[in-house]
């Protein structure tokens, strides 16, 4: 028999017993119960407990071991269009790299539909705590149709983006409704860089009859991580049962409740910050034991590390110096007393600077504080601890303090002139918008100060300081400076530009191309709107690019302009024409060696034959 | 990975589905009753009803073995249908594995123990539209495909929809084994393995061979930076010629075992890899007639060679390298003055020529249709052609009556669509009646999905001296790392002497992370950028009495530049992407040198100034004027992998006698694979790029 038919045997045989048995044990079955309309609703006081769980399923080893989790809900008030006021606590029972972070009470608010409209939090609480709970928790929510339906879309969203999920009830019993859940990719990122995209949300789940939320689910996640050449696929079995009886850690009181904050319930992916102090916890937990290191030692090893390694970054003797940093009381002071001494090998220092300006401790804003004015210290070294001060991670008002006065700093000889400029243009790093309003708006008043100077070299700092905050709260006099009468000011107005918005300013710099007739600041607009525009230009900066061509005579000039509208050709058939219209009049021929960067092989022929046709 | 045998599970359900179908009942809308005399509807509808293999062929001599670690040429015709037409085509995760040929019908017995072994997950984009759309990928024989041991295993090919994949309806059918026995009960009714959709389907059946691998196959992708290579027909003074153009050079090594923990020279190729660049007309009575060109040396210091020979390739990687083009002198005879004076269209080939025999893909052929050699083939793959477009390049003019001008650009580009280096400097000397300038300029940005997207250094040096306005003599520095303006420093002279000697330099660090999640794991991504930028500065600015020992003593007044400048970096980057599951890991690992360069140019400019020349009556200068400029770099080096492992034991091969055995060597992670995403191996380089000396050049506005 082959297996075909052995499986169609078996088949039969397995049907005929499936049979015989719905027929034995249901002899009068009771009409099946009707759709009807699902709802989240709750009594007053009652407590639901689940156990979730989330087990990845990539790679051969599945599920050998999961996040498991214990969700305490009490039900505490009915608000506003039947939402439902929820205390909630996690209390991890395996598998979490921080259970310290789930360990938060919360609040859940749930709508009619069962969607979790929002989660509260006390005082206190951390980014990094929310996002664990409601990252934990998101994957669970499902949202119910509108009225009497078997089928229904709904907009839902997650850490990563918003998706729409198809529902379909599959069966309504008195045990609880059954439906499913099918999401598929993103509608919408949370970011415009995110690397995530949802590749599917799949779930079966049982409605509880008396419409407390859950009573299982079973589920699967896919998300695809876009990494630099390949993409990881991450695969997730989701879980989540009713634990009747189940004793577990106490929801928080409708008391607590009452005093928490309602935010979002799913919050924006960790910023900066969080990455920074997880590189410095990295680098901490790497120098234990380091406390003891003397700063000769530390200093010995640094430059063993330093020289060697052939690797550019010099990551290891960096890293090393990071954690010693980090790990010993005093280590940035004794650190600064070593240079002043001399006791350090000049190869290394600007290592060194780097290592306290990464550290951002106090001990190691106060080394650099000191060194800037530490006339022991070559003038090299206190200009890198000027811009190392400025670029720190934690903007201080005694950083701005430092910087501003070394700015200010008397004297004409040429160290001091540099030392001033370096400072001058670290505090145009602490006037960001990303900067406390109150050090930045006081950096920014340094900055307008030096603007406004007679000095066209402390006008010029004050130009490239502005252009290091990127903001457009100095946009103004940035703007006037375009104008002015000095081709080294109208240059340094237009590299100040690059960082601001993209929108605001390339019709300013296009507009300044059209004019100018210094080839110093026409070279500079054209860089400026190309690292500006990123690709994205309108057609008055092509069209003034492609003015300026005849108009330099300068090959470097052309060359950035050749670059300008070569960045805008593959959008813009204006810049397309005009760079294969060029062709027939460039000189340099390494100029048309790079129009050839940009344009086909079959118009470049044809440029190249008008060109011969007409020498 | 294993793959189920399910070929008989599709059938068991439909036969279990129409014997249990119960009597109707009364549901609500959009309801049907299910089992259980529960109301049901149906599942929610996939965007395919259905998705077909309805052609695959295996372009290779199946007579002949298919050998581990090499490529296989396949071509997969792959028919998609959907209820509604869809918005947009649509991406669907697709496998091939293989599974051991058994003549006939096994039984169940037997099928469950025939081996299987995984090869390449790939995605397609489905459109639904019930029209055949053809893939090929390229697939290369895992190692796992033999068993220790073994010498050779016949397989047959499956191809399934990804078991996670939700295009389909859970009941679609998504598995396709190519085997004898699926022929036998029409499993595979519609494939038909000619390219001609109107030929009878076959079945689709191949016999595939696997053997281990005999030896290295070696192979190469190039690509040029542009359409247009210059011929230089003159360079005057001593500097390098003048490249013609760049290429990208991407190599490729077949048979080697990447994870052979016991071999410390995975990447040593059985003998030595030359290779040759050369030209041809593309059209006309010499088409074909190729004339080697050079490549730059190994040594840096050395002029450029015919030949660049190599030993090392990393396995299951590209190896990217990058080269300038020059020509040969008889190149350049021909194309000025010879029987190619009058070519335009030229075609470019790149070739490696093994001093050992290359094995592997023995039986590769071409596709119905197609003409010349086959593509995947030892003996066939190692040259690659491109058209450039020849135009015959003069340095613009150095000297005119008024003006004496040294200028030279060097760009230079790393990268893939992935990660990119842009690197420019430049410098421009010119002497004029009234004076004499300097302006050397060094811009290299980074552009990158992990790394930071940022302006690494942009450089400027300008020294300038104006006799007759003095006071705008002067000097100006500015150095922006990192996006940020960190110095910028200026100095009028109108006193008669300057001298500036600092070597400005900072180390900077730039990281770009996120920290993102899927569900409760989370996923990290971090890019970190660091590395040391400087300006390195000796500059002189004199007149008259300052000047040690004046070149034009009998001119009124006499101005003097000498200058060294030079900008430097050494950067690296690294990049991680780490998704830490309880049980599984996977992301990005490694470290690359970004760039290390310096650009020392060295100049000195005298000019002396008539004010009232006796002969013209107006003002005329005297000049000498040289320039001497190299640039000392090496480009994107270094490789990057991404990575996947579990938790549990890993295992190591190694050779032990004749045989190779498999024995656990550590523990926790057991790497599951991992993929060399980018090799870079740019060799150092120094370049001559200007070296001319004018001397007592007369100037007349």
């Amino acid at each position: 028999m082959t297996p075909r038919a052995r499986a169609a045997s078996l088949a039969a045989a397995l049907c005929l017993l499936a049979g015989v048995a719905v027929w034995r044990s249901r002899p009068a079955p009771a009409p099946p119960p009707g759709p009807r309309r699902l709802a989240c609703d709750f009594a007053p006081g009652a407590t639901l407990t689940y156990r979730l769980e989330v087990a990845p399923t990539t790679g051969d080893a599945a599920a050998a071991s999961s996040l498991r989790a214990t969700l305490r809900l009490v039900a505490h008030e009915r608000v506003a269009r039947g939402e439902w006021i929820l205390g909630a606590r996690v209390e991890p029972v395996a598998g979490f790299d921080h259970p310290e972070l789930l360990r938060h009470p919360f609040a859940l608010r749930v709508a009619r539909n069962c969607r979790f409209e929002g989660f509260g939090w006390e005082a206190g609480a951390t980014t990094s705590q929310a996002d664990a709970v409601t990252q934990l928790v998101a994957p669970f929510e499902v949202v119910l149709g509108d009225g009497v339906v078997a089928q229904w879309s709904a907009s839902q969203r997650d850490a990563n983006g918003s998706f729409f999920a198809d529902y379909a009830v599959t069966s309504w019993s008195l045990a609880g409704v059954e439906a499913t859940r099918r999401a598929g990719a993103y509608e919408q990122r949370a970011s415009e860089d995110s690397p995530v995209d949802q590749v599917s949300l799949t779930g079966r789940f049982t409605l509880d009859p008396d419409g407390r939320w859950l009573r299982a689910l079973r589920g699967a996640s896919h998300h695809r991580v876009h990494t630099e050449g390949r993409d990881l696929d991450v695969r997730l079995a989701l879980s989540l049962d009713r634990a009747e009886g189940l004793e577990g850690v106490a929801a928080p009181s409708r008391a607590d409740v009452a005093a928490y904050q309602w935010r979002r319930p799913v919050e924006a992916p960790a910023d900066a910050d969080e990455a920074y102090r997880a590189r410095m916890a990295e680098a901490r937990a790497r120098g234990a034991g380091m406390a003891s290191m003397t700063p000769e030692a530390a200093l010995a090893q640094c430059l063993a590390l330093f020289d060697g390694d052939r690797d550019p970054m010099h990551e290891r003797a960096f890293q090393h110096m990071l954690s010693w940093l980090l790990a010993r009381e005093g280590a940035a002071a004794e650190l600064l007393a070593m240079l002043r001494a001399g006791r350090t090998e000049a190869r290394v220092e600007a290592l060194l600077f780097l290592a306290l300006e990464q550290a951002d401790t106090p001990g190691a804003r106060a080394a650099l504080i000191e060194a800037m004015s530490e006339r022991a210290l070559s003038s090299m070294n206190r200009q890198r601890a000027a811009l190392a001060l400025g670029s720190a991670h934690t903007p201080t008002r005694e950083a701005l303090t430092a910087l501003r006065d070394a700015s200010r700093a008397a004297g004409r000889g040429e160290e001091v002139v540099m030392e001033r400029g370096v400072a001058l243009r670290s505090v145009g790093l602490l006037a960001g918008d990303a900067v406390p309003a109150d050090i930045a708006e006081e950096a920014r008043g340094v900055i307008r100060e030096a603007l406004a100077s007679r000095d066209g070299m402390e006008r010029r700092g004050g130009l490239d300081a502005a252009g290091n905050a990127r903001t457009a709260a100095l946009l103004p006099p940035v703007q006037a400076a375009l104008d002015d009468g000095d081709a080294l000011t109208r240059a340094a107005a237009a590299h100040a530009m690059r960082g601001m918005d993209r929108a605001t300013v390339q019709p300013l710099l296009a507009a300044r191309l059209a004019r100018e007739e210094d080839r110093g600041v026409r070279h500079e607009l054209a860089t400026t709107l190309a690292e500006n525009g990123r690709g994205t230009f309108d057609d008055a900066t092509v069209r003034a690019a492609a003015d300026a061509l005849p108009r330099s005579p300068e090959a470097p000039v052309r060359a950035q302009l050749i670059r300008l509208l070569g960045a805008a050709a593959p959008t813009s058939s204006a810049a397309r024409e005009a760079l294969a219209a060029w062709v027939e009049r460039e000189t340099e021929p390494e100029l048309i060696q790079l129009i050839g960067q940009y344009l086909d092989i079959a118009t470049m022929r044809a440029a190249l034959a008008r060109r011969a046709a007409h020498p | 990975m294993a793959i189920k045998t399910r070929w008989y599970f599709p059938l068991l359900a439909s036969a279990m589905m129409l014997g249990c179908n119960g009597p109707g009942r009364t549901c609500g809308a959009g309801t049907v009753e299910g089992a259980g005399g529960v109301c049901t509807v149906a599942p929610a509808v996939a965007p395919f009803t259905a998705i077909t293999v309805t052609h695959l062929n295996v372009p290779y001599d199946e007579s002949r073995p298919v050998f581990v670690g090499h490529r296989l040429p396949l071509r997969l015709g792959i028919t998609s249908r959907s209820a509604q037409p869809l918005a947009a085509p649509r991406q669907v995760t697709l496998n091939v594995s293989l599974i051991e040929h058994a003549t006939g019908t096994p039984t169940t017995e037997q099928a469950a123990a025939l081996r299987q072994c995984f090869v390449r997950n790939f995605e397609v984009e489905l459109n639904g539209s019930g029209d055949e759309q053809l893939f090929e990928p390229s697939i290369e024989i895992p190692r796992e495909c033999l068993p220790t041991g073994a010498d050779s295993v016949t397989y047959n090919v499956v191809v399934q929809v990804d078991a996670n994949e939700e295009a389909l309806p859970a009941d679609a059918g998504r598995a396709w084994y190519f085997t004898e026995a699926a022929r036998a009960s029409m499993g595979n009714g519609e494939c038909r393995s000619s390219m001609d959709p109107t030929a009878q389907p076959d079945g689709c059946v191949h016999r595939l061979i696997v053997r281990a691998s005999p030896g290295t196959d070696i192979s190469e992708k190039v690509t040029p930076t542009g359409h247009v290579a210059l011929f230089w027909v003159s360079t005057a003074g001593q500097e390098t010629r003048r490249e013609m153009m760049s290429i990208q050079v991407d190599r490729r090594a077949y048979g080697k075992d990447p994870f052979d923990a016991a071999s410390t020279d995975a990447d040593r190729l059985p003998g030595m890899v030359t290779q040759r660049v050369r030209i041809a007309p593309a059209t006309g009575s010499h088409a074909g007639e190729y004339q080697p060109l050079r490549v730059q040396a190994a040594d840096p210091m050395a002029a450029p060679t015919e030949t660049r020979s190599f030993d090392r390739l990393t396995p299951a990687a590209d190896n990217r390298y990058e080269y300038e083009l020059f020509p040969t002198d008889e190149v350049m005879g021909l194309v000025t003055t010879g029987d190619w004076r009058d070519v335009n269209d030229f075609t470019v080939e790149a070739c490696l020529e093994p001093s050992f025999e290359e094995q592997g893909e023995d039986g590769d052929v071409l596709n119905e249709g197609e003409e010349g050699a086959a593509p995947h083939s030892a003996r066939s793959d190692d040259c690659r052609r491109f058209s450039v477009l020849g135009v015959r390049a003069q340095p613009a003019a150095a000297t005119s009556a008024s003006r004496l001008d040294f200028n030279r650009e060097w760009s230079r580009s790393w990268g893939n669509d992935k990660i990119s280096l842009d690197a420019r400097f430049n410098t421009e000397n010119y002497v004029i009646v009234g004076g004499a300038v300097s302006d050397t300029t060094g811009r290299v940005a980074l552009n990158s999905r992990y790394l930071p997207d940022i302006t690494l250094v942009d450089a400027k040096a300008y020294a300038g001296v104006d006799l007759f306005q003095p006071d705008r003599t002067g000097l100006e520095f500015r150095v922006d790392v990192f996006g940020v303006r960190a110095l910028g420093y200026e100095r009028r002279v109108p006193e008669s002497r300057e001298l500036y000697n600092r070597d400005w330099s900072v180390m900077r660090r730039q990281c770009k992370s996120a920290r993102v999640s899927v569900g409760p794991i989370p996923v990290g991504l971090e890019g970190c950028v660091q590395g040391t930028l400087g300006l390195n500065v000796n500059a002189g600015l004199y007149r008259d009495g300052a000047i040690e020992m004046r070149r034009f003593p009998m001119h009124d007044t006499e101005g003097q530049i000498a200058v060294t400048v030079t900008p430097y970096l050494t950067i690296g980057g690294s990049a991680s992407v780490s998704v830490d599951l309880v049980v599984v890991r996977a992301g990005v690992e490694g470290q690359i040198t970004l760039l290390d360069v310096r650009a020392p140019v060295t100049g000195s400019a005298n000019v002396g100034l008539m004010r009232n020349d006796p002969m013209t009556m107006r003002p005329s200068a005297e000049a000498n004027l040289n320039i001497n400029w190299r640039l000392i770099l090496t480009g994107l080096t270094g490789r990057v992998l991404l990575f996947a492992d579990t938790r549990g034991v890993e295992f190591c091969r190694k050779k032990v006698w004749f045989a190779t055995v498999t024995y656990p060597c550590g523990f926790k992670w057991d790497r599951r694979g991992d993929l060399t995403l980018f090799s870079f191996g740019s060799d150092p380089e120094t370049f001559t790029l200007l070296d001319r000396t004018f001397a007592n050049y007369r100037l007349a506005p």
